[in-house]
């Protein structure tokens, strides 16, 4: 048994680790891109899987998450992710 | 001019020093100099160049100033003064690229909503955190820490500051006419407060969508601009001397403003004659038909019903369902429309919407079906918010026979 851990905290310099910000999320449906501010809420949907994307902006970002397939049927958050330096 | 100069100047400083907040600092510091400088010297045969320029030149001052406290912004400071030579004399098409950009980061879809309107009003109109603060009720300290906000996620997110391509157009399109709507709605229609409407965002919101227009001629750009126009026409009209609400058949349509719905039937047909046109234009293709019978009885409800079969087709909603059987209930008679909504009611899509009730209740009313009637505007006086939708509703209910 696997299990994958995303770990949140209210703490905004957590120090150290890597630091995500706000989430946004994307679905494709029937041909639509639609990005909404917040984190994926849907209580139905399950984790499917956690890829690292490099990306020159954010909205370079939304474009690649939104052609993954994943994202026509359920949906995908994106946060930026800031790492120690 | 500040008014009219300093959007576009702001605009252009972002764009440029790739933070809001150092460019309007930058760019009070560049109208104060005008202020000081044009009287004694002229004013510069290009005002708009010379206050970017002079923006840019106070914001590598203020880098280097703090700089001597922060080392990293050497570098920002120095890269930025280098660059100063290729901004001196913007071109005008750049400048409007610019006013694009802005509205297209203030409405990114990675921002919420209300901190999507609250930036736009803030950057785009130049409105201050206190006149939006008490257009939408909140607090200014709320507000103004929204703003913050969205600020920071602008940088730290990287919100790139640019015009989308153009396979990301449309919906990035959408979230921009959904927040120059936001900000109509909540003019003509206020969520919550004594007053039925607020003209000053109604104003504010067709402003911004000639603005738009003006950048980025797309049909749907154009419906919108229609239908808050023809909205807007009606202001006079929708509410009688003392606050209350009059129904659309119950106007005086001599108090409807014949420019505002030429000009919004104009661009109706031209939106419609595109064939790319969608839920705005369709929805102000409606309002059109209204705004050009001579009096409510002299509706064509027939072509009312077509534009929300159309829509209602290319965008289901139960809203539209249930316009669409009123317009069905004034074409066919009130039991089709009823027959339509009670429908809809029995799908429970629209249980908790207060016009449902209120519009079968208007049906029933009609049809001399006094105790649904009743029962129906009661139900809708418990879910109704605004103080003068209530005193109708109240009046209706007192008015039906015993």
């Amino acid at each position: 048994m696997k299990y994958v851990c995303l770990i949140y905290n209210k703490e905004k310099d957590p120090g150290g680790t890597a630091r995500g910000g706000e989430a946004l999320t994307v679905r494709m449906r029937n041909g639509r891109l639609s990005a909404a501010a917040g984190p994926a809420a849907d209580p139905d949907e399950r984790l499917h899987g956690v890829i690292l994307i490099q990306a020159r902006d954010l909205n370079e970002a939304i474009r690649v998450a939104s052609r993954m397939p994943e994202a026509r049927l359920g949906s995908i958050e994106i946060r930026p992710v800031e790492e120690p330096e | 001019m500040y008014r009219a100069e300093s959007r576009r100047v702001l605009a252009t400083l972002i764009r440029l020093l790739g933070d809001f907040d150092l460019a309007e600092e930058a760019l009070h510091d560049a109208f104060a100099a005008a202020v000081e400088q044009w009287p004694r010297d002229g004013v510069p045969a290009n005002p708009r160049a010379w206050l970017v320029s002079t923006g840019r030149f106070k914001a590598v001052d203020t880098l280097r100033r703090r700089a001597r406290f922060d080392a990293s912004l050497v570098k920002i400071a120095e890269d930025l003064d280098l660059s100063a030579g290729d901004a001196v004399g913007p071109e005008h098409g750049e400048l409007e690229d610019d006013r694009l950009r802005l509205i297209f980061t203030c409405c990114h879809p990675a921002l919420a909503p209300e901190a999507q309107v609250a930036l736009t009003l803030r950057e785009v109109c130049g409105l201050t955190t206190e006149e939006i603060a008490r257009a939408f009720l909140t607090g200014a300290p709320t507000l103004a820490q929204r703003i913050v906000r969205a600020k920071r996620k602008i940088r730290d997110a990287r919100i790139p500051y640019r015009v989308p391509s153009k396979d990301d157009l449309p919906a990035r399109l959408d979230s921009v006419l959904r927040v120059v709507y936001l900000v109509f709605t909540e003019g003509y229609a206020p969520s919550a407060g004594p007053s039925l409407v607020r003209a000053d965002l109604s104003a504010e919101a067709i402003r911004l969508g000639r603005l738009l227009l003006d950048l980025l001629p797309e049909s749907e750009v154009m419906g919108l601009l229609a239908l808050m126009l023809l909205h807007e026409s009606r202001r006079a009209a929708r509410t009688s001397p003392s606050g209350d609400l009059v129904l659309l058949d119950d106007q005086d349509r001599s108090l409807w403003n014949r420019d505002q719905i030429a000009e919004g039937v104009t661009l109706v047909e031209r939106a419609l004659a595109s064939r790319r046109f969608g839920p705005y234009t369709l929805q102000a293709a409606i309002a059109a038909v209204h705004a050009e019978a001579p009096a409510a009885s002299a509706t064509d409800w027939g072509r009312i019903v077509v534009f929300y079969d159309v829509l209602q087709a290319q965008y289901p909603s139960p809203v539209v369902e249930l316009n669409r059987a009123a317009a069905v209930a004034m074409r066919d008679g009130p039991a089709a429309g009823l027959a339509l909504i009670d429908a809809l009611l029995a799908r429970g899509d629209l249980g908790d919407y207060h016009l449902a009730h209120a519009a079968r209740a208007d049906l029933c009313r009609r049809l001399g079906r006094t105790a649904d009637a009743r029962a129906s505007y009661a139900r809708a006086l418990e879910l109704a918010g605004q103080e003068p939708e209530r005193r109708f509703l109240r009046r209706r209910l007192n008015e039906l026979p015993d």
